[in-house]
């Protein structure tokens, strides 16, 4: 069990910043914030989705991401983006020990989700301790 | 040439990753992220995707090692890496509260990868604990009709890994059914 | 002692053949040893292996040598003995006892048939000093001393612990000291220099090393050529890391339905007094069962359904390599 809690306060400010992201982009439509160990902290899905082996999954995947961009020389793996035939997920690591993961429909512009994602991040940096 | 791997799974805080850093001749590629839930009693990092080492063989060919996370809600990558493995060594550590169920887990959980190919099992952290013994480890894997090693290691030293990696591939050649 | 060599034999069959003479040898009127074709009493001919059969042919054979027909098919060929393939232990011995009868005369003809009172031929039964593995084996309830010039060690069989004093060697080192200068007594006290001591070990790596280096190439009388054999658990690391065979042969003992000798010496090219002294220790020390297999059919060389085929050669060629890459 993650030793990580969210205060009642600091979920309210989660779920605003999702239904933000989610009026934002009507393509958004799961965000996940996760720990870098792969549990599962808070969510907002549209649809049913298995939130705690996406948790995991998104610690993997990040956790490769970075270890790629050290392993071909680059620095700080910022986003990875994986973008399927009928979506995108991306995925981004948020302060010391948390991961945002956004999953969206191909209705949506990667430009636009990535700005989205950035500025979602921004704030929650700011307000999670 | 056909990729050669060999798996290395087990509780976390065994010594996966260490007993692959031991052996490779590489620097291994490490996925250690932060802990962030009661392991973190025991250590600051774990493996979260892979880790990887290699080893050269006299014609060039290369054997692969790849880590595996311990923890169970990773058992979508335990899944991926040994797709095409050659066989498996699961480290047991017996300092944890359980580590005959912790051996059942995986027992189960590679079940499959185990039938077709064959297993070691390494004890660790014998300086902390000497129970369960030996014998009851063997019991566990009675049900398998074949007779698994068991060994106890110490992962940080070349010998006991290589030992290890030794008897798996006598497993694989004289012991796979 | 009589000698037999073999002409056109695949590597399996000739180490099969080997085996069986090793390790069945006091189960034949004479010990019956191999050697290389050119002076022994015996040769056993493939006669499936064209090529080989007629360069013996050709080249005007020893006509001194008794020959053996070794084939698959009945073939026609003035050859007095026969053997069907594959090699069984019971055949092999009665060919082997029938050409010793005819050398001997009549009055042992007899004894052609393998004999149940065989182990009356093995020397330390009738008389001399069995091997050490042996004298450890019937070890039940008293002490074991076995003192070299300057070494001694104390084995409590009843208490599975031994002693030593004067360590100069490593225990395998120390039973390696010729047996003409290892001095076995069995006794009720530990005896001199041993009172009162509290340096007891675990008598498992003395037990093993016993049966890897004292078995004189011979399997304790307790276990049956014919049988099965299976361990129940590896060998402790220290035991057996040092040995690619001692590693082999843990494996193909580990296998479901176990493995028998004919079976061994088929899978790999290990000695077969190595094997003897691996499965004596296994015996010694507790971890060997054995199945009994005479009374099914072709059991001693065939292997059961249920085991593996072999590793394909391009995997054995990949372990050979990795192994080579780990040495211990």
């Amino acid at each position: 069990m993650s030793q990580l809690k969210i205060s009642e306060n600091g979920e309210r400010f989660c779920q605003d910043v999702f239904d933000t992201m989610m009026q934002q982009s009507d393509a958004v439509y799961g965000v996940l914030i996760s720990t870098v160990d792969g549990h599962d902290v808070t969510r907002k899905f549209k649809r049913d989705m298995p939130s705690a082996k996406l948790a995991a999954m998104f610690s993997s995947v990040l956790a490769l991401g970075e270890t790629i961009a050290r392993e071909a020389d680059q620095a700080l793996c910022r986003y990875v983006i994986v973008e399927n035939s009928d979506g995108y997920i991306l995925t981004l690591k948020l302060k010391e020990k948390l991961v945002l993961s956004v999953i969206a429909t191909t209705d949506a512009n990667l430009g636009i989700l990535h700005s989205i994602c950035r500025s979602a991040a921004d704030k929650l940096s700011k307000n999670l301790r | 040439m056909s990729e050669i791997k060999l798996i290395i799974t087990g509780t976390p805080g065994a010594g996966k990753t260490t007993a692959i850093a031991a052996i490779s001749e590489t620097p291994p590629v490490r996925t250690d992220t932060a802990t962030t839930d009661d392991l973190a009693e025991v250590k600051d990092v774990t493996t979260v995707a892979m880790d990887f080492g290699e080893l050269t063989l006299d014609d060039g060919q290369k054997v692969f090692l790849y880590g595996t996370p311990g923890q169970q809600r990773f058992e979508f990558m335990w899944k991926i890496l040994v797709q095409g493995g050659l066989g498996l060594i699961i480290l047991v550590d017996c300092s944890r509260p359980d580590p005959l169920a912790d051996l059942d887990m995986y027992l189960e959980n590679f079940a499959d990868f185990i039938h077709q190919t064959g297993v070691v099992v390494g004890v660790t952290r014998r300086d902390q604990s000497a129970t369960p013994s030996l014998d009851e480890f063997y019991e566990r894997l009675e049900a398998w009709g074949r007779v698994f090693p068991v060994f106890e290691v110490d992962v940080r030293q070349k010998d006991d890994v290589s030992l290890m990696i030794s008897a798996l591939i006598s497993t694989l050649e004289f012991a796979t059914a | 002692m009589r000698t037999i060599s073999s002409v056109g034999l695949s590597q399996k069959d000739e180490n099969v053949l080997k085996a069986l003479l090793d390790l069945l040898g006091a189960r034949t009127r004479e010990a019956w040893h191999y050697a290389p074709a050119g002076t022994t009493d015996a040769v056993i001919l493939d006669t499936d292996n064209r090529d080989a059969l007629a360069q013996w042919l050709a080249h005007g054979h020893d006509r001194t040598l008794t020959p053996i027909a070794y084939a698959s098919a009945p073939i026609d060929l003035p050859v007095e003995h026969r053997l069907t393939k594959p090699f069984r232990a019971a055949d092999l011995i009665a060919v082997l006892n029938t050409i010793s009868s005819r050398d001997t005369g009549p009055e042992s003809a007899e004894t052609a048939e393998p004999r149940e009172d065989a182990e009356a031929d093995i020397p330390f039964l009738s008389g001399a000093i069995p091997p050490l593995a042996q004298q450890v084996a019937e070890c039940r309830t008293r002490y074991l001393r076995l003192s070299s010039a300057r070494q001694t060690v104390l084995l409590d069989c009843a208490n599975k612990r031994f002693a030593m004093k004067h360590p100069e060697l490593p225990l395998r080192e120390f039973l390696r000291t010729a047996p003409d200068q290892l001095d076995v007594v069995a006794c009720d006290q530990p005896g001199a220099g041993f009172e009162g001591i509290d340096s007891w070990q675990s008598d498992t790596p003395l037990r093993w090393w016993i049966g890897v280096e004292c078995s004189s190439a011979r399997l304790l009388r307790s276990l049956d050529s014919s049988s099965r054999f299976k361990i129940l658990r590896w060998p402790e690391p220290g035991l057996i890391k040092h040995s690619q065979h001692y590693l082999s042969l843990s494996a193909l003992l580990s296998r479901k339905s176990g493995v028998t000798l004919a079976e061994i010496a088929s899978a790999s090219s290990i000695a077969a007094d190595v094997v003897t002294g691996f499965i004596n220790a296994a015996s010694l020390t507790g971890i060997l069962t054995t199945r009994t297999v005479k009374n099914e059919p072709g059991a001693v060389l065939a292997p059961p359904a249920a085991d593996p085929a072999p590793a394909a050669p391009v995997n054995k060629g990949l372990f050979a390599r990795i192994r080579a890459r780990l040495t211990l």
